[in-house]
């Protein structure tokens, strides 16, 4: 088991957990701090292709927790693939949405912001265990 | 591939968590009145739109578009280029749109911009001093409003009395009045006839619901 990625999943579980509950009630987000969440969630990136972005947030945080409960020196071979392409994934969709919130809705939702940390911590966790070992992916 | 007792946890809280979040996600989506259902009653429509609210279009179209909007707030600023661009979009059609002042506390600046708005209505220039707010929402500072009122052409010693006029400060207190009557509780909120729009901020979010108010 990886212990690190095991928190990351569950905090990012709790994050989106909350968004998706929040969406689905439709009900403001009560933001950490600043008035961005209200303009995330009524903006028309708050859905993907009719999915609210908060549910490709558990699908991958959850993908994340199931690898990293799966994690040993055995299964290192198998997993280190599926790892680096949820990870690489993860950080891509973050910094994309991070840009979006940036350049084109000019507000920043705390929750996003918290998430996509989250996804920074899993890569640079998923580049140390790769490092460490020869991959050969 | 075994599993480990800790990988099987694990496993179980995760499964548990997602069961949790859908169901929670479920039962919350099922007590939500749908979005379309929320109509201001007969009795409060006078509120929605009075006699001298900033107003583009006619009179008498047959969908008005009400925002109770605060120039400092951030999802205002969102909103505001995807209203310019409805705006521009039913400019030939039977739709009315009409600004209403909801200035918010916490917004520092938020009581002068709406009065400044009005103030520069007295010239009839407020949407070109509307748009000119919201797109430089982020310096509202005092100085900034008389920046503003020259660079769209306002008479510059009338709009400052005009400032400080009772009437604007009274227009305002009514504006805030009309929108608690009518459960305003923050901004922007938009009603669209007698529908308070809940959807997203985009053209054709927006588009569908003036479509179908014009094909009523």
């Amino acid at each position: 088991m990886h212990k690190g990625l095991v928190i990351v999943s569950f905090l990012g579980l709790l994050i989106s957990g909350y968004l998706t509950i929040t969406y689905a009630s439709n009900t403001p987000i009560a933001c950490i701090s600043g008035e961005g969440c209200l303009v995330a969630q009524l903006s028309p990136y708050s859905s993907f292709m009719g999915i609210q972005t908060p549910i490709y947030g558990l699908i991958y945080y959850f993908a994340l927790g199931i690898i990293a409960a799966l994690w040993s020196e055995d299964t290192r071979q198998k997993l280190q693939l599926p790892l680096a392409i949820l990870t690489g994934a993860g950080l891509s969709v973050s910094i994309l949405l991070s840009s979006i919130e940036a350049f084109v809705l000019h507000a920043w939702c705390s929750w996003c912001v918290a998430s996509a940390l989250l996804t920074i911590v899993a890569f640079i966790m998923f580049w140390k265990v790769s490092s460490k070992h020869d991959t050969h992916i | 591939m075994t599993l480990t007792s800790d990988a099987k946890f694990i496993i179980g809280v995760l499964v548990v968590t997602i069961i949790v979040i859908g169901g929670g996600a479920y039962i919350t989506s099922k007590k939500t009145t749908p979005t379309t259902s929320k109509t201001v009653p007969e009795s409060l429509m006078q509120n929605l739109v009075r006699e001298d609210s900033p107003t583009i279009g006619k009179k008498d179209a047959k969908v008005t578009v009400v925002e109770f909007g605060d120039f400092q707030c951030p999802a205002c600023g969102t909103l505001h280029p995807v209203l310019k661009e409805v705006k521009k979009k039913y400019a030939d059609a039977s739709v009315r749109f009409v600004f209403r002042q909801f200035p918010l506390p916490q917004h520092e600046n938020a009581l002068l911009a709406a009065k400044a708005s009005l103030a520069a209505q007295k010239q009839e220039k407020f949407w070109e001093y509307h748009d000119a707010l919201f797109e430089h929402q982020t310096n509202l500072k005092a100085d900034d409003f008389i920046t503003y009122a020259k660079s769209i052409g306002l008479d510059v010693e009338k709009f400052t009395q005009d400032l400080k006029a009772s009437t604007v400060a009274d227009a305002v207190q009514r504006d805030r009045a009309d929108g608690n009557a009518l459960g305003v509780r923050s901004t922007p909120t938009l009603f669209i006839n007698d529908i308070q729009y809940t959807g997203k901020y985009s053209v054709a979010d927006l588009s569908a619901v003036i479509e179908a108010e014009l094909a009523k």
